[in-house]
């Protein structure tokens, strides 16, 4: 559904990092891109949603180019028909519950559909009250209800579980699990939680310092025995154990470590990982 | 003592108008300034800015040398569209743009930049077009920043001096603005009326100023998290 080969270079305060990203995605999946901040997964979502340009490369959704900068094709955020969850959920503080579903819709008298949409997200009883006083669980519903409403065919969702508590996370998994199929979405979700990636998604898309570097089902990615390069950040010695914290490109382990190894800090090191049983 | 309020009367009537204009000239350059990455927006922020730290006579100054009959724009302007801008009102509307332009545009610009810019993308992925989610997204959410624009233009074209005695001078009913009448009964030692004058303008500001704070917070109370 989905043909995506974009590069684009990203300024930090003090580098610089290349994205180089190739993907597929197919209709009706379920996928994560995953890795840990800064490593430019949300500028590619941003890519795909029209709010970023590319520096080149190309997008193509369900055989319609949406970008290709060869030929300066470029179709606006307005007209690629998404549906956008932002990690601050950006409800519009001017308009109520209600109000900030209607705005999305693409005819407003769709009241039998904003209804649904309410019931769904079960917000029936909050529909006139202000985003201001609701609870991070409730803006979140009320920002999927929203960005259903222009009835999309694909849902990009940005770490939207991020500052939400347990117990909401595991209620918006079920949700938006079941949302999904009922509108038969193709959805991508940025994430930096193995947990949430494997109880959402089909697919796991690993990006370190914006490429991918592997991808598979959440098993194949997660539980796999495998081998990781990383470097040793930092050393705590306590009780006459040394701990490290290593950096492995997508994300930073602990790990304890043998003391007649000697190893200093900026040290490289492999990890053998064990098998993930959770 | 015989009150002559015109000079009263055509100070609101000159803040009103100019507040108006400033409001539908302010949006879109602010809104322009927020988010365009041209390099030389430092050059026109400083160009807009300027009558903040310019002395009033100096713009009036120039303002009188470029509106006069004898120069270029005064010229063509005079021959074309048989339009007088010095000694005149609509020469003070000019001057008064100009010169309260930065008491619009800051608040607006500063109002918009400190909107999250998810919110602006949120509408645009909601399909809709710039021009609709300014309208309907951005400025309904810095209510604060408007009225605190519309209220500091307005304040500030009332209390005009400098700028207004250089390019308008003092004539009743077109050019008398209140702060001049105080200047002149001054100058004429007519203190009563100059006290009158003066008192009213105070109160004015001060009742002004304090409804803009207190709308404010009533404001602020309702949008204090996005």
């Amino acid at each position: 559904m989905i043909e995506l080969n974009v590069k684009k270079k990203l300024f930090f305060q003090e580098n610089s990092m290349i994205l180089d990203i190739e993907l597929h995605i197919k209709k009706g999946s379920f996928t994560a891109l995953y890795g840990k901040s800064g490593a430019g997964k949300t500028t590619l979502l941003k890519i795909l949603a029209g709010l970023v340009k590319p520096d080149n490369g190309f997008i193509i959704h369900k055989g319609e180019v949406w970008n290709e900068t060869d030929k300066k094709i470029f179709i606006k955020p307005q007209n690629r028909n998404i549906g956008f969850l932002f990690q601050d959920y950006a409800l519009f503080p001017n308009m109520t519950v209600k109000e900030n579903i209607q705005f999305g819709c693409e005819e407003k008298g769709d009241k039998d559909f904003i209804h649904q949409l309410l019931k769904v997200t079960l917000l029936s009883n909050m529909a006139n009250k202000y985003p201001t006083i609701l609870s991070g669980g409730q803006k979140q519903r009320v920002a999927l209800a929203r960005a259903l409403a222009r009835k999309p065919q694909l849902l990009l969702l940005d770490e939207p579980f991020s500052s939400l508590d347990t117990e909401t996370k595991l209620n918006l998994y079920d949700e938006l699990k079941r949302i999904h199929q009922l509108f038969g979405l193709t959805t991508i979700l940025v994430s930096h939680s193995q947990e949430e990636v494997k109880k959402l998604c089909e697919k796991v898309v690993v990006i370190a310092d914006g490429k991918i570097v592997m991808q598979g089902t959440p098993k194949e990615v997660f539980n796999e025995e495998m081998e990781v390069e990383g470097t040793i950040l930092e050393i705590t010695e306590k009780d006459n154990i040394q701990t490290a914290v290593i950096d492995v490109g997508v994300e930073t382990i602990k790990n304890t470590l043998q003391k007649v190894h000697q190893l200093k800090t900026g040290d490289k090191i492999v990890i053998r990982k064990a098998a993930d049983t959770r | 003592m015989k009150i002559d309020w015109q000079p009263l009367l055509l100070s609101l009537e000159l803040s009103l108008i100019t507040t108006l204009l400033l409001l539908v000239i302010g949006i879109p350059l602010a809104y322009w300034l927020v988010y365009t990455k041209l390099r030389i927006k430092p050059l026109l922020e400083s160009i807009i800015s300027l009558p903040l730290v310019l002395p009033p006579s100096v713009l009036g100054f120039y303002l009188l040398i470029s509106f006069s009959p004898n120069s270029f724009l005064g010229s063509l302007l005079e021959h074309h569209f048989d339009l007088r801008l010095v000694f005149s009102f609509e020469g003070l509307v000019i001057a008064s743009l100009i010169y309260s332009l930065p008491f619009m545009v800051h608040p607006i610009q500063s109002g918009l930049q400190h909107l999250p810019s998810s919110l602006k993308e949120a509408s645009y992925t909601l399909g809709k077009s710039e021009r609709e989610t300014l309208f309907k997204v951005l400025l309904p959410n810095i209510g604060t920043s408007l009225l605190t624009g519309i209220i500091l233009t307005f304040a500030h074209t009332m209390g005009e001096f400098g700028v207004v005695l250089l390019i308008g001078g003092n004539i009743p009913g077109e050019t008398k603005l209140a702060s001049i009448a105080v200047y002149e009964e001054v100058e004429s030692m007519n203190y009563s009326a100059a006290n009158f004058y003066a008192t009213v303008l105070l109160i004015l500001s001060v009742v002004i100023l304090t409804s803009m704070f207190w709308i404010n917070r009533k404001l602020n109370k309702r949008f204090l998290f996005i």
